[in-house]
């Protein structure tokens, strides 16, 4: 069998952001990917496009983004791991879609490759805009998990964590890259694969009259697949533990209630974060995504000036990491939130905040130079 | 269930032998009295209790509107997922599983208004799905409004003047987009209707039925089909069956002297989506 | 020590390539490395430019502001990016093709590379060319995991892309400044 026919080998790469991701969805076991085409996240399709029938795996291109997710999420309605990928604009066409995922309980990841918004934008250069959409964007409660990486590695990791992550909860997981980790070449190690935890979602296999699909006994009810013979009822109505719609308020109370405390009382677990010199930093600075690695730069020359600086790398932003944040904002005097946005991840930051929070934003479409972060750095000391 | 509707109990007066498709405990449904959705939904049982499909292998699959209900009152496994997306599922779960036998069940503005888009590729594609679409020329869960496949002229809650657009010709648009089985009946042809499900679940690639329903409440009331007789008498006196009628002639106008053409309108064999997977699979090197 | 290289030139040129194979190159010895591919919006002969970045410590911001070293295989690549060159930074052109050198560098070397990727009968391997003569210029990685990391990359190729990295490293010579 040629080599091409199997999961890329345990080893050590040079290999570009996106490209990591779509290999990281097939060891994680990704059985189907559906997608549209959108700068600056295609070379996630159309390595998937090439690999996916090498493994017997299915990769479809579908008519915009609201059938790539949808039909995601059919895919894993028939329990296998499904996954698309995108940028903005198709972001914008899926939040109907993760709020189904999040209501019928379908696993499905989602990787959102940012780009200069709003509206088209420009395809070619990164943003971070998508921070809060990605946390509120489909209509009613639910919470999901939203991971963003800095690096290629990052980007491999994360996403194979997403899937774990949807497959353990049952949830929509997103991946929030950016065009310049998504574009950029890095080392990748590959591990070898007794060494990657690889999780699948529960399944039933108990007695069928007493399967019920949305039991409340446990946070995550365990899963059965079309085909499986328990002749399940999905409905994106509000249901009882049935699965059948229902108008009582107490059931709805129940659902709803699962639905976002699986995520709410698991947060720590969920919480992946770095802290650089933040123990005695007068300033602290909150950051993710490309900006980490400016602001990196920025923290050391600074200290070598130094000043008293320190930072925090979220790699998980929703469930908001809000233990490390509150514990920094104890011991500094100010907080810096660094985002190529105009102020999004700054509010969960303020929430939870003891002290001044301020942002540097960098709202152009490029990652901030690290001098850039040093002068925002300077003016807060 | 239109604004307008009533819902009643029906009493269910004896056991069906069909009683294991549905689930009971369901009921009341919350459909109008003379709506045509029982009627489909009896007929689709009827087909699977006749297919040699085993029942743990048929998945139904609907969106949103009274016809979407349908399959939260199948015993089968059962998707209703959002407004305008059932055949997106449908693929997705075809796609990964091709022994299940998948069937969308929805209604005219979900699958052909709103989901308009995935409905053309799908049949594109030569999915191998079964998509049963209710026409009844309305939007009856919202109100009544009017929708793509709503009579020129005809009136509804967003049409006080008559529907100011042609309507889609269902079975010619599938036809063109090559679609291997494309039929159309009525609710009044029952033992058709069946006939023609069982039919779509023995085809290779998308097959389409157009199901016409009564919407007495909903569309009847705004245009002089108040109750179920109405319909059965326009059923009757106005339908057509042609299995090689000219598709070009197949629209619906609902005007006195302009029938609805019923029919198997197009059976033919050729490759589905599998096929040309199958083939990528090959030149991919997994499959020799 | 990290070292900040430019590659710049137009779409065609296999400016992304030259850069994605130097990075792999340095990875392979053990070194660090990020490559940031950029290009501008036309299909083809809009501008492109590789970013490289190699390091011997884990790098920390990846991408290029002030490259130390640029590559410069077109004269709009020199328009475009010479200024960014930091100053006492060194200089790499396509001899025949960039005429008019904006910029102040230390050292300037210069190789004809299209020229002769001509004369192998493939213009393509212009950027292989550059490559040979980047290593005799500058080093940084070792010169046979470099060529190694080519031949792997073009299989189907190995003569001509040798003759070509060696055509490279032959002609390239310092500039008075
Ligand atoms: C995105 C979205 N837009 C609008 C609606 C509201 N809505 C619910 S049912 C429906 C129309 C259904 O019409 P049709 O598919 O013809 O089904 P019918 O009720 O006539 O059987 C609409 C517009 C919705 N649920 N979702
Ligand atoms: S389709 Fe019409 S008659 Fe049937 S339930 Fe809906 S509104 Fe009532
Ligand atoms: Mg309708």
């Amino acid at each position: 069998m040629s080599s091409e026919l199997r999961l890329l080998k345990p080893g050590t790469y040079f290999m570009m952001g996106n490209i990591a991701c779509a290999e990281a969805a097939l060891i994680a076991g990704c059985e189907f990917y559906a997608g549209y085409p959108i700068t600056p996240s295609n070379e996630i399709a159309e390595h998937m496009s090439r690999r996916m029938p090498q493994l017997g795996r299915h990769f479809i291109q579908m008519e915009d983004e609201i059938g790539s997710i949808v039909a995601v999420l059919g895919a894993s309605a028939a329990g296998v791991k499904a996954m698309t990928a995108t940028s903005g604009p198709g972001f914008s066409l899926m939040m109907e879609t993760i709020g189904l995922s999040a209501m019928l309980e379908l696993p499905c990841v989602i990787i959102d490759v940012q780009r200069a918004g709003p509206s088209t934008g420009i395809p070619t250069f990164v943003g971070q805009g998508d921070v809060m959409q990605a946390r509120w964007g489909s209509h009613g409660d639910y919470e999901l998990v939203v991971y963003a990486p800095s690096a290629v590695q990052e980007f491999f990791d994360l996403t194979i964590e997403a899937f774990n992550t949807s497959e353990w909860l049952r949830i929509p997981v997103v991946v929030l890259s950016d065009e310049v980790v998504g574009h950029m070449y890095g080392r990748l190690v590959v591990p070898e694969y007794d060494k990657i935890k690889i999780v699948n979602r529960k399944r039933y296999n108990g007695p069928k009259d007493q399967y019920l699909p949305y039991s409340c006994e446990a946070l995550v009810p365990p899963f059965v697949a079309a085909g499986d013979g328990y002749r399940i009822h999905m409905t994106g109505l509000t249901h009882d533990e049935r699965g059948y719609p229902s108008l009582e308020i107490e059931d709805s109370h129940k659902l709803i209630d699962r639905l976002v405390m699986k995520v709410r009382k698991n947060s720590k677990h969920l919480w992946k974060y770095e802290t650089l010199y933040a123990d005695d930093a007068d300033v602290v600075v909150v950051t993710f995504g490309i900006t980490a690695r400016s602001t990196e730069e920025a923290v050391k020359r600074a200290r070598a000036e130094g000043l008293k600086v320190g930072m925090i790398k979220l790699l998980t932003l929703w469930p908001f990491p809000e233990d490390p944040v509150k514990i920094a904002s104890q011991y500094a005097r100010r907080l810096l939130v660094a985002e190529i946005n105009m102020g999004q991840l700054i509010h969960p930051v303020r929430e939870v905040a003891e002290c001044p929070v301020a942002g540097i934003n960098y709202p152009v479409g490029y990652a901030p130079p690290p001098e850039y972060i040093l002068d925002g750095i300077r003016a807060a000391v | 269930m239109s604004q307008k509707g009533l819902v009643i109990k029906e009493k269910i007066v004896s056991e069906s032998p069909r009683d294991h498709l549905i689930r009971k405990e369901r009921f009341p449904h919350i459909w109008c009295p003379g709506c045509g959705l029982g009627t489909v939904l009896k007929c689709y049982v009827e087909a699977i209790a006749a297919s040699s499909i085993p029942e743990d292998k048929h998945v139904v699959i609907s969106g949103i509107g009274c016809t979407g209900r349908i399959a939260g009152y199948v015993r089968l496994d059962s998707y209703h997922v959002t407004h305008g997306r059932p055949i997106a599922f449908a693929e997705g779960m075809k796609i990964v599983r091709p022994d299940l036998e998948v069937t969308v069940i929805s209604g005219d503005g979900d699958l052909v208004t709103i989901g308009g888009n995935h409905f053309i590729h799908a049949i594109r594609r030569n999915v191998d799905i079964n998509v049963f679409l209710v026409n009844n020329f309305i939007y009856g869960m919202t109100g009544n409004q009017m929708g793509s496949t709503t009579p020129l002229g005809a009136k509804s809650s967003t049409s006080p003047y008559g529907c100011p657009e042609p309507p889609f010709n269902l079975p010619l648009l599938a036809a063109a987009l090559g679609a291997p089985f494309v039929a159309r009946w009525t609710t009044l042809h029952t033992r058709q209707l069946a006939e023609a499900m069982k039919k779509a679940f023995q085809v290779k690639g998308f097959a389409l039925i157009e199901i016409i329903s009564p919407c007495p409440v909903g569309f009847g009331s705004y245009n002089e089909l108040r109750e179920g007789k109405d319909y059965i008498k326009l059923f009757l006196e106005n339908c057509i069956v042609d299995h090689s009628a000219d598709l070009n002639k197949a629209a619906i106008s609902l005007r006195p002297g302009e029938p609805i053409i019923l029919g198997n309108f197009i059976q033919r064999e050729m490759p589905s989506y599998h096929d040309f997977e199958l083939e990528v699979f090959k030149k991919a090197g997994w499959l020799k | 020590m990290r070292w900040d290289i430019r590659w710049a030139g137009f779409g065609g040129q296999g400016v992304i390539r030259a850069g994605e194979i130097l990075g792999r190159a340095a990875v392979k010895q053990g070194l660090d490395s990020a490559m940031r591919p950029m290009y501008g919006p036309e299909k083809t002969g809009g501008w492109s430019r590789a970013d490289v970045v190699i390091s011997d410590e884990q790098i920390i911001f990846p991408l290029i502001v002030n490259p130390d070293i640029l590559v410069a295989m077109s004269q709009d690549g020199m328009n475009r990016d010479g200024s960014s060159l930091k100053k006492d930074g060194l200089l790499l052109i396509d001899g025949e093709l960039v005429k008019d050198v904006k910029c102040y560098p230390k050292k300037i070397y210069s190789v004809e590379a299209t020229k002769i990727a001509d004369s192998l009968g493939r213009r393509i391997v212009a950027n292989i060319v550059m490559l040979g003569a980047f290593s005799k210029a500058f080093g940084i990685v070792s010169e046979d995991i470099l060529l190694q990391t080519i031949i792997e990359t073009f299989p189907k190729a190995v003569e001509l892309n040798k003759t070509a990295f060696k055509l490279g490293k032959e002609n390239v010579r310092e500039v008075e400044i």
